[in-house]
């Protein structure tokens, strides 16, 4: 009882320390954003204000001021970086809302179809790495290389494509894109359903890729588990062999997953803005989306600069994650 | 005055005999060397066999493929000949994926190197950027890149090489902690070689073969990127790419779905024979580091 | 009847190179409540005879080619999957080498624990953590309640392999297998794991199938030794007999250097000249006739069988020292 304690209390010293870890990186991502606006041509405002005259010269000359064009880099740097701090990540005229609160708009969606995705990717992949180990050899082992060769080289985009070809157009089992069914005003359980249909084909569109890696990833660190000798102990102890593939073996496979997610949360997102906007799903990606579509780059740099924090999140989740399910992380100790 | 006698010579794996006997024995290598043939052969032969500009209407709208053997493999929604179109796509696809592989691996190499060799500050700031082009959705940065910049080949190919170069970062670097303590490396500094001309002549070289190896990997995944750009509509508006077919044909999906499928059908067999020569390579280049 | 009788047992594995006999007809028997020790250099099978036991050597890519080991009257090797089951860990248990890699590290003691119990026994979740406890009394890890939140990795060796024990003690076995349970000791808890093995053994009144290089070891716990010699029991018999007149050249080599009594824990087997035989292509005679230095023409042309040398003494050699022992006269 003792030791839970002072893993507790880690625990918290852990997450202080990680969040003080992430204002370096947030930094960096600003100073990125920055940059690009310096490079870019036209001015820093011409970009910011969505160029082609979306804006009202007023409000032109306003933000020229407020960034202060006229002053040295480093200052207009500051201003940036207060902006961002403050949260104001400046307003869409074509939109004609403000950037951050678009993005907030949008990103429940673009959660929910990650988290959808990941659910998948995990739970099948898992299915797939465990049976494909206790088979190593056999037509389940084979099919999988061959399908983890594949999704390694489908593009996703393509793959939403062909889903809605088949499973909509051609069998009409599904709803083809968007959230909802627009004007059935469904309520409850019906408009949980409604958008349960519409997410599942952009989630699994989303989820093959990882489902693959997963899968690749379990069956190789199952094989290797399978050698363990603690695994011989648990067969010495009597324990039956679904009970030492999952207690044992898949217990212990989940560590590598749970790494594997971190490196790849950037990765999803990434892909959530292509499958979003192949699925006409109303999130980040597909605002996205409609931003280069109206040359809205103020709110693509919002955009950019906003997924990078999700990352950053995403990332410090899983290192808490990773802690919990591994006893032998010392969450007080300093990583390397 | 290459002739500096070395007492431990540098082992060169490239030039390790049988390299070419050791990739054609290797299942992946092989089949990748194949497919890849199949792909050049359609980008060099394709243009003399459907001449012309993908971009002009020359047929009736949505002929299927075989409908009409003038057109072998259909219109799209405009009466463009598909087959001319997807030979252009190809030959865009092999050039965006080279060269900006090309810049993303020069861009790592030299990150890599720099950090590995002088470590310390130089390497902790080094792996800070690389860290960062990490954490970034990669995509989502090259879309920005293209979009401010104003979409064409040159900055699809410069966004794509700036967002892919931090894998290449970390094998070099890694590549390089480890050469750095080798005795040729020692004995070379121990005659008073240059810094640059130890870098270049006796680290680089044995550090590149698995560079090649991940280059390869590269490459497929730059051409999956320029196909997505396209796809979003941030092609080179005068190029005809796989994806801008795919984009363009999204509008008549159900009613044409080969006008998407069929690029798709391209860039995936492309992709693939990157993949898995990539693969071949990794095994014959790199047989100690093999994926960490 | 013995509690434990292995007749002829062969366990090969099949590997690229061929066919390895690793253990090629090793016959030997554990009266209850007794210890008898298996020696032998790495790679003499001991390893391998205990795993065939509990039938853990086919997950280890192994295959058991032949012979009997007959448990209380039942032949191991020809109970279904079940019934195999319901004795490993419960019958009979085993502890391991290396504690901390034979303990799952994601999983507490105490987990571990309850595990090994409720496999074999009906018994709730609360009661079993409570015999958990009382378990690890019984091996004294010290602060035994507080011991089952923990996990492997903040244990010390010598309490990680208490722990191991306390596993393998949760059903009672009639019968622990002990592989090598000191060897990744130091010295100090060397000594207290084989006194704790020893003393639960008699409290208990287990039998426990010792398998060690470590001749001290022997000399100090073992009632009876084995010993093995190419994947074959060469000679067995008490401890005290054997050790003080070995009647085969392999066990008199490995006892000249040293004399027993002077033996310390932690004693490594002393060298005997030449290699053991590839396990591949074991020679036709005696496997150890390449090294013995009272090999004869005969030893080349058939594997000697197990005689009787008296006072419990089996021994499988054509040239055994029987005339150097006083007062003992050739069978």
């Amino acid at each position: 009882m003792a030791g839970a304690a002072v893993k507790r209390r880690g625990l918290r010293s852990f997450l202080l320390r990680r969040l003080w870890q992430v204002v370096p990186v947030l930094f960096g991502i600003a100073a990125l954003n920055f940059l690009i606006l310096q490079v870019a041509p036209g001015d820093v405002v011409d970009v910011l204000a969505g160029e082609a005259g979306a804006a009202t010269p007023e409000y032109m000359a306003q933000l020229r001021a407020a960034f202060g064009l006229d002053q040295p880099v480093p200052v207009q740097f500051a201003h940036y970086i207060w902006n961002l701090v403050t949260l104001d990540l400046g307003f869409s005229f074509r939109q004609n809302m403000p950037v951050l609160e678009l993005i907030m708009s949008r990103l429940p969606a673009t959660l929910l179809l990650m988290l959808a995705a990941l659910a998948i990717a995990v739970t099948l992949g898992s299915l797939i790495g465990v049976v494909a180990a206790t088979r190593v050899r056999s037509w389940v082992d084979t099919l999988l290389s061959g399908f983890v060769l594949l999704t390694y080289a489908v593009p996703t985009f393509w793959l939403g494509l062909m889903a809605i070809v088949l499973f909509s157009a051609v069998l009409g089992w599904l709803p083809s894109g968007g959230m909802y069914t627009v004007g059935a005003g469904l309520t409850g359980f019906a408009l949980v359903g409604d958008v349960l249909a519409h997410l599942l084909l952009p989630a699994l569109t989303l989820s093959t890729f990882y489902l693959a890696v997963y899968a690749r990833l379990v069956r190789s660190s199952m094989l290797e588990l399978y050698g363990a000798d603690f695994i011989r102990t648990a067969r010495a102890k009597g324990a039956g062999e679904w009970r030492i593939t999952l207690v044992h073996a898949f217990r212990n496979a989940l560590l590598p997953m749970v790494t594997m997610l971190a490196y790849q949360s950037a990765s999803m997102l990434s892909g959530a803005v292509l499958v979003e906007t192949v699925f006409s799903w109303p999130g980040l990606g597909r605002l996205a989306f409609e931003a280069i579509r109206t040359r809205d780059l103020n709110l693509l740099l919002g955009i950019l600069f906003f997924s990078s924090v999700v990352v950053v999140l995403v990332n410090l989740l899983v290192d808490l994650v990773y802690v919990l399910i591994d006893p032998r992380v010392d969450p007080t100790a300093r990583r390397a | 005055m290459s002739g500096i006698a070395l007492t431990a010579a540098p082992p060169a794996a490239s030039d390790s005999p049988g390299l070419l006997r050791r990739l054609a024995g290797n299942r992946s290598a092989a089949l990748g060397g194949v497919l890849l043939a199949l792909v050049l052969g359609f980008a060099v032969v394709g243009p003399l066999l459907w001449p012309g500009d993908p971009w002009e209407m020359v047929a009736a709208p949505m002929l299927w493929p075989g409908e009409d053997m003038a057109n072998p493999l259909g219109t799209d929604v405009m009466g463009r000949d598909l087959a001319t179109g997807l030979v252009s796509g190809a030959r865009v696809s092999l050039l965006i994926g080279l060269v900006a592989t090309l810049i993303a691996a020069t861009i790592g190499t030299l990150f890599g190197a720099l950090g590995g060799f002088y470590g310390g500050r130089t390497d902790a700031v080094l792996m800070r950027v690389t860290e960062l082009f990490q954490t970034v959705p990669t995509f989502v940065l090259a879309v920005v890149l293209v979009a401010v910049f104003r979409p064409s080949v040159t900055t699809a190919v410069l966004a794509i090489g700036i967002v892919s170069w931090p894998a290449t970062a970390r094998l070099v670097r890694a590549q390089f902690l480890v050469l750095r303590d080798r005795e040729f490396v020692l004995a070379a500094e121990t005659l008073g070689m240059s810094t640059p001309r130890l870098i270049l002549t006796q680290i680089l070289p044995n550090a590149l073969p698995p560079v090649i190896a991940m280059s390869t990997l590269t490459i497929a995944h730059a051409i999956q990127t320029e196909a997505a750009l396209s796809f979003l509509g941030l092609g080179d508006p005068n190029v005809m790419s796989w994806g801008t077919i795919i984009g363009g044909g999204r509008e008549q999906l159900t009613e044409a779905w080969y006008v998407c499928g069929l690029p798709g059908i391209a860039i995936i067999v492309t992709v693939l024979a990157f993949n898995l020569l990539g693969e071949g390579l990794n095994d014959a280049l790199n047989p100690h580091l093999q994926r960490r | 009847m013995p509690l434990l009788e292995i007749r002829g047992l062969q366990t090969w594995f099949e590997t690229r190179a061929g066919t390895v006999k690793a253990v090629n007809g090793v016959d030997l028997s554990i009266e209850r409540g007794e210890t008898v020790a298996l020696v032998g250099e790495s790679g003499s099978g001991k390893s391998v005879t205990a795993y065939s036991v509990l039938r853990l050597i086919e997950a280890a890519g192994g295959r058991i080619a032949g012979g009997e080991v007959l448990f209380d009257g039942t032949d191991m090797l020809r109970l279904d999957l079940a019934s195999l089951r319901a004795v490993r860990g419960n019958r009979i248990a085993m502890i391991f080498q290396e504690p901390l890699s034979a303990l799952n590290p994601v999983q507490s003691i105490g987990t571990q624990i309850v595990e090994a119990l409720r496999l074999h026994r009906d018994i709730g979740l609360r009661a079993a953590r409570e015999r958990a406890v009382e378990l690890l009394e019984l091996v004294r890890m010290p602060s035994p309640r507080e011991r089952l939140e923990e996990y492997p990795h903040r244990l010390s060796g010598g309490m990680r392999q208490r722990a191991m024990i306390a596993i393998a003690l949760a059903c009672e076995p009639d019968l622990l297998i002990a592989d090598e349970p000191t060897t990744a000791l130091d010295v100090t808890t060397q000594a207290q794991i084989l006194d704790l093995l020893r003393e639960l053994q008699g409290r208990l009144g287990m039998a426990m199938l010792l398998i060690t290089h470590d001749l001290g070891v022997v000399a100090e716990t073992a009632d009876r030794v084995a010993v093995l010699y190419a994947g074959r029991v060469v000679e067995q018999g008490p401890v005290e007999t054997l050790f003080d007149a070995p009647a085969h050249p392999y066990t008199r080599g490995l006892l000249d250097a040293v004399r027993i009594e002077e033996l310390p824990p932690g004693s490594r087997l002393p060298e005997i000249p030449g290699m053991v035989p590839s396990l591949l292509a074991l020679p036709p005679g005696c496997a150890f006739a390449p090294r013995c230095p009272r090999a004869t023409p005969a030893c080349d042309a058939g594997p000697p069988a197990m005689r009787a040398g008296g006072e419990g003494r089996l021994h499988a050699c054509f040239n055994p020292w029987l005339s150097t022992v006083e007062g003992r006269v050739p069978a």
